[in-house]
């Protein structure tokens, strides 16, 4: 038990000190989403999945942003992909847009 | 339904509504009864008097009847059940009353084989021979105080009605034959054969009126409109006498409908609209026109017996009718089930006609788009969905304009 807080606290300061601020922020914004998720998911079993549509919709809503982010934190981090930053964000924008614009048209 | 507009078509064979045959036993009944046949020929109708067995008797002449009813007073011998001569037989007066005609029964201590099979195709029997009423002093002669009969059949009356005759069974679980008159306490039946009393009181007359909304009085003493009963002023015999063959003639107490409607409750319309089709869960509003025949012109009837089914396969909606403004309404929601549904109206008000009616109409499920949208329980879907977008929103804006570390 002993081991596992110390390798916790650890990993925590090492987390604070090296990432940037940036980073930090797409990780915040992954954990929301994936927070909201895991909310839908419970209340879909409580409630029961009566509007199936508007329970996918907000569901995958919510991934799909987490996923996308997860992306941009990826090509941001490694500097592998070869694509500036700019680029990136674009992509990632256009994509979430893609995203939230089916999941609308799904929720109503 | 079919055998209402099949009475309705046979009805108009009739010549003249105003013609009646009296059958009687001997001629001397046109004597001893002349009050009662005065008292039907001073409203407007022709009587012709026959002895059963007397030459050229028929009903009907050329599928046409010649008389409109046929008032009964033979209960000795004279009818027989089946003739093919022509002579007036059991299966000829069903017929007749088949058709739409009318009938006033008397029997009495004598009633032979086939009168009792003419009126148990009523569903009434005499009973058994030689059994007679006798009141409380042991005399033949019965006063009875005892009606029971509904006001549209007879008038309500203190005196007591005294007459003669023999009592009645009939068959308590039809819903067309309505008691009138029954022995008051202390009278009783004798058997003459047995020798036996019973203590009971015994139903003297009965009404019928069939589906097709023929009417007859079954009666089991001849002498109730005798005149020395009718003339006498402290009895009730000249009034129920009275009362009891303006039923039977069909000038009290009839009814007819008319003007059924329906539309959606709050669209304004006039009476007789029908609307074409309903949605599930519509509200709509029925109404119909009940009236009666009253002093020669038809007035709205008020009643709280009506009521109206809304049905398919089985009755899925009944309400009782309300009397506003002279019609006959009532308010209810379409059920959740689509389909075709018939509006049923009943009034089965007894000695009054029966009426029957029925419109079919459609109800159609919902249209696509007449479903609910936003729904209460997914708000939580709806909230993750705005708070994801905002999030994107708020994060894309940190990430493009604050300095990285």
């Amino acid at each position: 038990m002993e081991v596992l807080r110390d390798t916790a606290k650890t990993l925590y300061n090492n987390y604070k000190k090296s990432t940037s601020n940036r980073t930090k922020l797409i990780d915040l914004f992954i954990i929301f989403n994936l927070v909201l998720a895991a909310i839908q998911y419970f209340y879909m079993k409580i409630a029961g999945n009566f509007p199936y549509n508007a329970f996918l919709a907000g569901f995958f809503c919510t991934l799909g942003t987490a996923t996308l982010s997860s992306c941009l934190r990826m090509t941001i981090e490694t500097k592998k992909a070869n694509t500036s930053e700019e680029k990136a964000f674009i992509e990632y924008m256009a994509l979430c847009l893609l995203l939230y614009l089916v999941v609308l048209n799904y929720l109503g | 339904m079919e055998l209402l507009f099949l009475s309705l078509s046979i009805l108009s064979v009739f010549t003249s509504a105003a013609d009646v045959l009296v059958l009687m036993d001997h001629t001397d009944i046109k004597e001893s009864h002349s009050l009662f046949f005065d008292s039907i020929i001073s409203r407007g109708h022709k009587i012709t008097y026959k002895l059963p067995d007397s030459q050229g008797l028929k009903l009907e002449k050329f599928d046409d009847y010649l008389y409109s009813t046929v008032i009964l007073m033979c209960p000795g011998e004279g009818i027989i059940y089946l003739d093919l001569n022509g002579k007036v037989s059991v299966s000829d007066l069903v017929k007749f009353s088949d058709n739409g005609g009318n009938l006033i029964i008397f029997g009495d201590v004598d009633a032979a084989s086939h009168y009792r099979r003419l009126v148990n195709d009523f569903g009434v029997d005499f009973y058994e021979q030689g059994t007679r009423l006798y009141n409380e002093k042991k005399e033949k002669i019965v006063a009875t105080t005892n009606m029971t009969g509904p006001v549209s059949i007879l008038s309500t009356s203190k005196s007591p009605l005294k007459f003669s005759g023999i009592g009645l069974y009939y068959n308590q679980n039809s819903k067309l034959l309505t008691p009138l008159i029954s022995t008051s306490k202390d009278q009783f039946v004798r058997n003459e054969f047995k020798k036996t009393d019973v203590k009971e009181p015994a139903i003297v007359a009965v009404a019928f009126q069939g589906r097709n909304n023929v009417r007859a009085v079954i009666v089991g003493s001849v002498d109730i409109c005798a005149n020395l009963n009718m003339k006498d002023e402290s009895l009730s015999n000249n009034k129920i006498c009275v009362e009891l063959s303006k039923w039977a003639f069909q000038e009290k107490s009839v009814l007819r409908y008319s003007g059924v409607t329906h539309y959606k409750a709050g669209s304004k319309n006039n009476k007789g609209y029908l609307e074409g089709e309903y949605t599930i869960n519509d509200d709509l509003v029925f109404s119909i026109d009940i009236e009666e025949l009253k002093g020669g012109s038809w007035q709205a009837h008020k009643t709280s017996k009506a009521y109206v089914e809304f049905v398919m396969l089985e009755p899925k909606i009944r309400k009782y009718l309300e009397f506003k403004n002279g019609s006959l309404v009532t308010q209810f929601r379409a059920p959740d089930i689509h389909g075709v549904y018939q509006f049923k109206v009943f009034l089965n008000d007894a000695g009054y006609s029966w009426i029957e009616s029925a419109t079919k109409v459609t109800v159609r499920p919902y249209k696509h788009n007449q479903f609910e949208r936003f729904l209460t329980c997914a708000y939580p879907y709806y909230a993750s969905v705005f708070a994801s977008m905002s999030g994107f929103v708020v994060f894309s804006f940190y990430f493009l304009y604050h300095k990285n570390s």
